[in-house]
Order: structure tokens, then sequence, then C-alpha cells
């Protein structure tokens, strides 16, 4: 026969090693290829009998790698099979019906797939076409599905087969209608084949049928003499190639006729091989329901990862439960699996057979971890019994009472992430675990590596969603078309909403959180036609409250493109906007006023200019420099010269005012002694008041402390009351000017000025401070200017922390009084600000 | 106070011909031989031809202010010692504080009050 391989290209592993598993099982030699490349490289290095192929695998398409397949030398007559899930995509390659052999539709059942591999691959190449031509055979087998599969075989190479499930019943069938040959299995229930074939031999009619005897499990040269003494042509083991069982068939056939013991039947030799024969069998079984429980392991481990994927829970107590498994599939005594960390090897599970919970029972590996890091530190599992050289393992044995170890290292892509011990009470170590225990190995390495992303993928999304629940800024995920999936705190609270819920359930689009709902859909628009999009928006609250936002927009695409969903950030700036606002209209009135400052002070520098033209020549000409005056002409000059001065102190009062208004006057407190500040005034004004025969008394109360005050704005306000007083008191009355501590405040000095003048009437106490107020008895004795005078003294003095005030009596005077903070030295300062 | 013609020599530098008339009219009449500026350039070399023994200088001109004719003098060996009275109908008090750092011996505003004007000069410069 031949041995070239069938080729499997499917990249499920599953259904990979289904079709492996059918097709082995037919007796066909299988090689896989998980991608395209692969089977490129496969089928360059052998040609295949057949090719399986999947249409849909990772690299290439089905059709395409079929073309390439037909491209190679000798790759047209290579049969492929199409297999595939999809009903129509089959249809569609079967249009193809150069290219396709054949087609085979998911999922693929044994029967179906053997058929027409069979129909495909028939007749086998170089067989002779049907051996068993015309040849009957009765089959006998207790088990079906051996029966059965074997009947295809037989019926392939041309034989006619007739079944029978017992030997019983085969004797019967054989009875009716004479077969050409016998094929029996030899362990049956009620009647072996031994027995059978005895039957057969001492039967009339079927005496000189061949009968060949087929063992599942084993033959011994015994075995053989045996079915010899009973008459059988020939016996062998079953094998999953039936071209073995073709050829016996025909041999026997071919054979002489079989001697016939006349003993009888062998009792004593048959029972023993009977029950050998039956050891063996159950020894199989043993072995089939070891690897039923491995496999079983393996599943449990995988149907534990996936769980712990599907929870996002530690994987500590899945893997727990696998080494249980896996210690009742190998019958261990001891399991234990552990972790690399900073330290190395860390004990994070020990399971011990027996154990009552002891903290460190026997045969445990706990607190050998170092030696147990020793046994791996050449990255590859150990095994280790009795027998072993003497080393970190044999010493480890010693220290656990157990017979055998083996140790696995657990390892991902070169790195170990820890590791896995299994121990036995007996002393000999069955290697045939070793491939089993790494194998555990590499589910322990996929757990914890899984263990590893989801708790990694976990933290990601925890801080993700801490980062979007805690953001200041508004942030929502909307989708493709714009609906609100998630919405922050910060968002709902810009918006004016309760709650993200509420939000999501009021808005149905991003575009209805603004204020101009057209224009919010040019923006989603935007952001999906240009994957960002930006823009200040004005937004409506539920009560009517307007905001300002700055809004983000940005579409996430997937890798082909389309838009998955749509991020996006929004800030309150209503805030900002006010403020750049407020600081647009301060710094246009800044400027106004500027402009309005420097217009006054340009205004009363050019009045006063020629002001001072006509004080200069009234002068002269009052000085009789240009000329000899009478005394009505000096007079009348006199009275020129005192309202070019007034005038002047009026357009300083006005300028003074408009400074004080726009902050342009600027106050410098410095420590200052009253005595010499009024002292200053008092001196400047002394030959006024003089000229109006008005005293001008002061009283300085003694001790008095220094005063932190600017001294030219101080001084300005002492003048202006004392010109006021002079102004209103009539001649040979008298002024006083006081200074003590101020009985009301502590911590400020008060100054007082007091005349005998006309006094001011009670109703107009309270108004002599405004600004442009006028007394209503003005004009009798002289203007009072703009009413800016006292107005500035109040701004002055209140600029530097003081208070102003007037008492008056009509008729006898008025006092005006002020405060002035008094100087406190740096140090205490600086204690009553702490 | 000397009722006698005297040697000494005052230079005004005032912008405003009335007030620059009549300055000189009120320093003459005080018996000082009185020179005029108009403007801060002149002013600088009538105090170079003149060498007055005070100078009177308004602190707005055309052509640089008062304060520039001031650090024009300073800077020019034969005229730093001449004292300077400045005079202006500006009302800033940081004028006044200007003035008196570039080492102003007297500061007027307008209107003058010749009183105090003249006691000055006569303080000043005999």
């Amino acid at each position: 026969m031949s041995r070239a391989s069938i080729l499997v290209v499917e990249d499920n592993p599953q259904t990979r090693k289904l079709l492996r598993v059918t097709l082995e099982g037919a007796g066909h030699a299988v090689r896989e290829a998980e991608s395209a490349q692969i089977a490129l490289e496969l089928i360059a290095s052998d040609t295949p009998r057949l090719v399986l192929l999947d249409l849909v695998l990772p690299d290439m398409d089905g059709v395409e790698l079929l073309r390439r397949v037909r491209g190679r030398p000798g790759g047209d007559t290579i049969p492929v099979l199409a297999i595939s899930g999809m009903r129509a995509r089959l249809e569609e390659v079967a249009g193809l019906h150069d290219e396709f052999t054949d087609t085979l539709l998911k999922p693929v059942t044994t029967s179906r797939l053997l058929e027409q591999v069979r129909s495909i691959l028939a007749p086998p190449a170089g067989a002779t076409p049907a051996p068993g031509r015309g040849i009957s055979v009765l089959l006998v087998d207790d088990d079906p599905l051996q029966r059965k599969l074997l009947a295809i075989h037989l019926a392939d190479a041309g034989f006619r087969v007739i079944e029978a499930g017992d030997g019983r019943q085969a004797l019967e069938q054989a009875r009716h209608a004479t077969p050409d040959v016998v094929l029996s299995d030899v362990l049956m229930p009620d009647m072996d084949g031994f027995r059978l074939c005895r039957l057969v031999r001492e039967d009339e009619v079927l005496r000189d049928t061949p009968v060949v005897l087929l063992s599942s499990a084993y033959t011994e040269a015994d075995d053989a003499k045996l079915a010899l003494k009973v008459g059988a042509s020939a016996i062998l083991v079953r094998t999953p190639e039936p071209a073995g069982i073709v050829r016996v068939l025909l041999d026997s056939l071919r054979a002489p006729r079989p001697m016939v013991g006349r003993e009888g039947m062998p009792t004593a030799e048959y029972a023993a091989r009977v029950r050998r024969q039956l050891d063996r069998h159950l020894e199989r079984n043993a072995e089939l329901s070891q690897r039923v429980a491995l496999l079983e392991a393996e599943i449990t481990m995988l149907a534990g990862t996936t769980e712990a994927i599907a929870r996002g829970a530690p994987t500590e107590h899945v893997l727990g439960e696998l080494l249980h498994r896996c210690m009742d599939a190998v019958g261990a005594a001891s399991g234990a699996w552990y972790a690399d960390g900073a330290d190395g090897l860390r004990l994070v599970d020990e399971i011990v057979a027996g154990d009552d919970g002891h903290p460190a029972p026997p045969r445990s590996l706990r607190g050998h971890e170092s030696a147990i890091g020793e046994a791996l530190a050449a990255g590859a599992p150990g095994a280790f019994d009795r027998s072993s050289d003497p080393g970190p393992g044999r010493r480890l044995l010693e220290l656990t009472g157990l017979g055998s170890l083996i140790f696995s290292p657990i390892q991902m892509r070169g790195e170990r992430l820890g590791a896995l011990s299994i121990g036995w009470t007996g002393d000999r170590l069955d290697g045939a675990w070793m491939p089993f225990i790494e194998a555990m190995a590499g589910q322990f390495a996929q757990a914890m590596e899984l263990s590893r992303a989801v708790l990694a993928l976990a933290t990601t999304e925890r801080n993700y969603r801490l980062a979007f629940e805690g953001s200041p800024a508004g942030a929502f995920i909307a989708s493709a078309d714009a609906a609100f999936v998630a919405v922050n705190p910060a968002l709902a609270g810009i918006l004016g909403h309760g709650s993200a819920d509420a939000v999501i359930a009021s808005l149905p689009c991003v575009c209805d959180m603004f204020a101009d709902r057209a224009r919010g859909a040019g923006f989603v628009a935007r952001a999906r036609e240009e994957g960002l999009a930006t823009g200040e928006f004005e937004l409506l609250r539920p009560g009517g409250e307007v905001r300002w936002v700055l809004a983000g927009l940005r579409a996430m695409r997937g890798p082909d493109g389309r838009i998955l969903h749509l991020e996006g950030t929004v800030l309150d700036v209503t805030e900002r906007r006010q403020a750049a606002e407020l600081a647009r209209r301060e710094a246009l009135q800044g400027e106004q006023l500027r402009i309005r400052d420097q217009f006054l002070s340009q205004v009363s520098h050019e009045l006063r200019t020629p002001l001072a033209a006509i004080h200069l020549y009234a002068g002269i000409v009052n000085d009789g420099l240009a000329g000899p005056l009478v005394d009505e002409q000096r007079q009348h000059l006199e009275t020129v010269l005192r309202n070019a001065v007034e005038l002047s102190a009026m357009i300083d009062d006005l300028l003074e005012v408009t400074r004080a208004g726009t902050g342009a006057l600027v106050i410098r407190p410095e420590p200052l002694q009253l005595d010499e500040l009024v002292g200053h005034a008092v001196r400047t004004l002394r030959a006024a008041a003089a000229a109006r025969r008005i005293a001008i008394a002061v009283r300085i109360a003694p001790g008095l402390p220094d005063v932190d005050a600017d001294a030219a704005r101080t001084g300005q306000v002492l003048v202006n009351l004392l010109e006021n007083a002079i102004k209103f008191t009539p001649s040979g009355g008298e002024i006083t000017v006081s200074a003590d501590a101020d009985p009301g405040t502590a911590g400020m000095v008060r100054v007082s000025v007091a005349d005998t003048g006309c006094g001011i009437d009670a109703g107009e106490v309270p108004r002599v401070f405004d600004y442009l107020y006028q007394g209503a008895s003005a004009g009798s004795l002289s203007r009072k200017g703009f009413g800016i005078g006292l107005h500035l003294c109040r701004d002055l003095v209140s600029r530097q922390g003081g208070n102003i005030w007037v008492e008056s009596v009509p008729g006898r005077g008025s006092v005006f009084s002020f405060t002035i903070p008094t100087h406190q030295p740096a140090a205490g300062r600086e204690r009553e600000a702490a | 106070m000397s009722g006698l013609p005297t040697a000494k020599r005052i230079l005004v530098v005032e912008d405003d011909q009335d007030m620059r008339n009549g300055l000189r009219l009120r320093l003459q009449s005080e018996h000082y031989t009185v020179s005029v500026a108009p403007d801060a350039v002149s002013a600088v070399s009538a105090a170079q031809r003149e060498r007055p023994d005070l100078i009177l200088v308004d602190i707005g001109l055309p052509g640089g202010d008062g304060f520039l004719v001031m650090q024009r003098l300073s800077a020019l060996q034969p005229l730093a010692g001449i004292p300077v009275f400045v005079i202006t109908a500006r009302s800033e008090p940081e004028n006044l504080e200007r003035a008196r750092a570039l080492g102003a011996q007297g500061f007027f505003r307008k209107p003058i009050n010749n009183r105090e004007l003249m006691s000055a000069v006569r303080r000043v410069i005999g």
C-alpha cells in the first residue's frame, strides 16, 4: 500500500483532531496543517493522496490555496475536498467544478467523511481492485462499532460480508448459508472465538470453512498454538489497516483444510489462554480509562480556565481543582504548584492524599521550595525515584518520604511562571506520566498567563472607569449613530441633569445637548467624516440656564474602517468666557479711564496756563510795577487775584477727585508724626487765617503714637478742612486743630478741626461729604466750589483705613474729625496677622 | 533785599510768551538781569552763553520738557552747579518728586505766588 498521507488543512484544532482521528481510525496516514502556509510546505515536501481543505483559513482563502496547489507541478491531479460550515459557500465553490474534487458540509460525520474519502480514493493506489470479489465472509464481533468498521473495509475489498453479533448467532447464520470464510473476534460474551472455531470444526456442514481469529488486544505464541488446536487458520491482532486482514483471509482460503484435533477442546489450555486474553483486555481497558482520566483532567483545566476568564475571577482555586484531578489521574500521593515571585518559588497550593489538615503532613513538599528551584534549575522537567543519581531530586525524596517525584517548570514563551510537582509513594517512576505532567504544566502556564492578563485587563478597565467617572471634565461615549451610551457624572452636572442615566434617558442624541440642535448635528457629522470635531457651544439646561461648553468629539473606527463608537469630552467654559468678557470690558474701561484721566490732566494744564498769566499780570499791576494805583483799583485787583487762586484750586479739586475715582490716585502710607503734619498744614494757612484775623490753635495730646499715613494725602485733608474752617469762620473767630487717641476705636488716632463758624443744619450733616453736594446756605458767605473738597477728604481718609465725620451746632460752629491708623511695628503686625 | 542793581542773572525758560514776559517784568523789577528761552534747545544754548546764576524752567516745553533741560545742564560741567527752579501748570505729584530727584531747589505751581517766588530767589542767589 502507499504510505502517502491525507493532508488535513484546518485551523480549528478540534475539527482538525476529529478529522485526523477519524481518518487514522480508518487506516489512513494523516498530516495536519493549521494554515495555508504550512499546508503548502507539507505539499511541497510530500505529495498527499488527498487534501481536506477548510475554506476559511487564517492566512489565506481556501479557494486561493487550491489555486496554488493546482499551480504546482503535479498539483492538478491531487484530489481536494472542500470543507465548510456554510452551505452557501460550498455551493459557490462547487461551481468551480474543475477545481474542487468534492465538498463536505460541517459538522462532519464520521461515516459521511469516510465514505467520501473512500469514494475519492477508490480504488486505492496500487491495490488490487477487489481481491475479495465473489467471496463471502461471516464477520463475528460483539462490538457493533468494530464490526461495522471492519465490514466497511471488507466490503471495500470486494467481500460479501455477513455480520453476526456473537458466536451463537454466527453458527446459526453459517448453518443457514455457509460462508466462504469466518472472521471472528476472540473475546465475546457467551461464546468466544476459540469455542466458535471449535464448534465450526465439529459441524458436519461447516467443518471445511476456514476460521480466522482476531484479537483486539494481544497474541502470544500460546494463543497461536491454541488457535491451531481448535482448527483456526490464523490468529491476528486487529489493526487499523485492513489490508493485513484481507491478505490473511485470502491466504486461509488457499491453505489446505485446517487440521482438527481429535482430542476435543483442550480445556485447561483454553481456559488459560482466554484468561490471558481477558487480562490483557482489562489492562488495555485500564490504560484507556487512564487516558480518559487524563483527558478529563485536561478538559477540567480548559473548562476552569474558560470559566475563570468569563468570570474574571482569580484562577487559583481553579488550578487547585485541576491539581486534584491531575493527581487522581496519575494516582499521585502529593501534588503542589508554585508561582515564581521576587524571591524564587512560592508554594501556592498543595494537596497531599490523606492530608488531615496537618500543617506539614508527611510527603508534603512544603518548605522545600528552594530545593525544588534547584532541581528545576536546568529549566526542563525532572523525574526522580529511588534509583536516581544523588542530587536535589533524591534529597527531596528522602526529606518527604516519597518514592518518586516529577517536577515540571510552568513556563510561557521562555519565561518561568512557576512549577508543578507530583509525587508518588511507589519507588519506581512510571515514565509514561512525564509527558502528561508536562502537558499539565503547559495548562497551568496558560491559566496563570490568562489570570495575569485578566487581572491586568481588570486593572486597566478599573483605571479607565475611575478616570471616566472621576474626571472633572464631562465625558461620554456614544454609539456610531450618536446615541448616548455612557455619560460621566461631570457631564451630567454640566448638562444640569441629576444623573448620567437621566441624560441618557432624556437626550436621544449627542446633538440634543446643544441649544442649537442643527449646529450640534453638524458637529456630530464632522466628527464622523473627519474623525475629530471640536467647537464652542451654547447649551440650555432644563431650568433654562445657559452654559457655554467647549466640546470635542472623536470617531473610533474598527480595523475595517467602520465607526465603532464616538468618544466625547465637554468642558464648561461659562466662567472662563464670563471672566474673559469681564477682562475685556475692564481693559476697555481701563483704557477709557486712562484716556479720560489724560484728557482731564491736559485740560487742567491748559486752563491753568492762562489763569497763571492772569494772576501774574494782575499781581504786576497790583504791585505798582506798571504805574501807581489808587486804593480802589488795588482792591479790585486783589479780588481778581483771589478769584484766580480759587479757580485754580477748583481745577485741582476736579482733577484730584477724577484721579481718586479712577484709582489713579495712589496712597503710600508711611510712619508719620502727627504734630509735624499738623504743623505744616497750619503754617500753610496761617497767613490766610491771619488776613481774616482768625486765630489757629494746635493741641496735640502728649505721647501720641506715630500714624501710618500718606503724608501728602493726609496733609491735603487737613488743609482742606482748615480752608473750609477759615472760609466759614467770621472775622475774629477761632480754629482749633487737635489730635488724640480715638476713644471710639483702638489703634486709631483722631484729628479734629473745630471752628466757631455758622455751623451746619442738622439736615445737611449726613450729606456734606457727598459728591457735588453744595449746602443750601451757600452763596451768602462764599462759594463752595464744586462740592468736591469734603467728598475728596472722605475718599482719602477711607482709603487709609480711617473714618471722617462732622458734629455741628448751627450758629456756634462745626467740628470735622477724621481718624488714621496708628503705626504698627512690623513684628506686631505679623502677630496680628497670625 | 537789595535795592541796588545787581549782577545776578536769571534765565527764564517758558514757552508761553505772556508768562515769559510777565516773569521777566517781575524779576527785572527786583533788579535781576533776565534772559529768556522759549524751548529746551535754546534754553541750553542760552545757559551756555549767559552763564546765569539761576534758571527758572517750565516743565511743559516744546522740543523736550523741563526735565530734559535739567538733565542736559547737569551733564555740562560748567553749568551743572547752577540752581534750578521748576515751574509747572501740571498738578501730578510725580512731577514734584522727579524735579527734586533731578536737583531742583524750588518747585512752583502756576499760578505762581509772587511773594513765595521772590523770597526763594533771594534765598538762593541773594
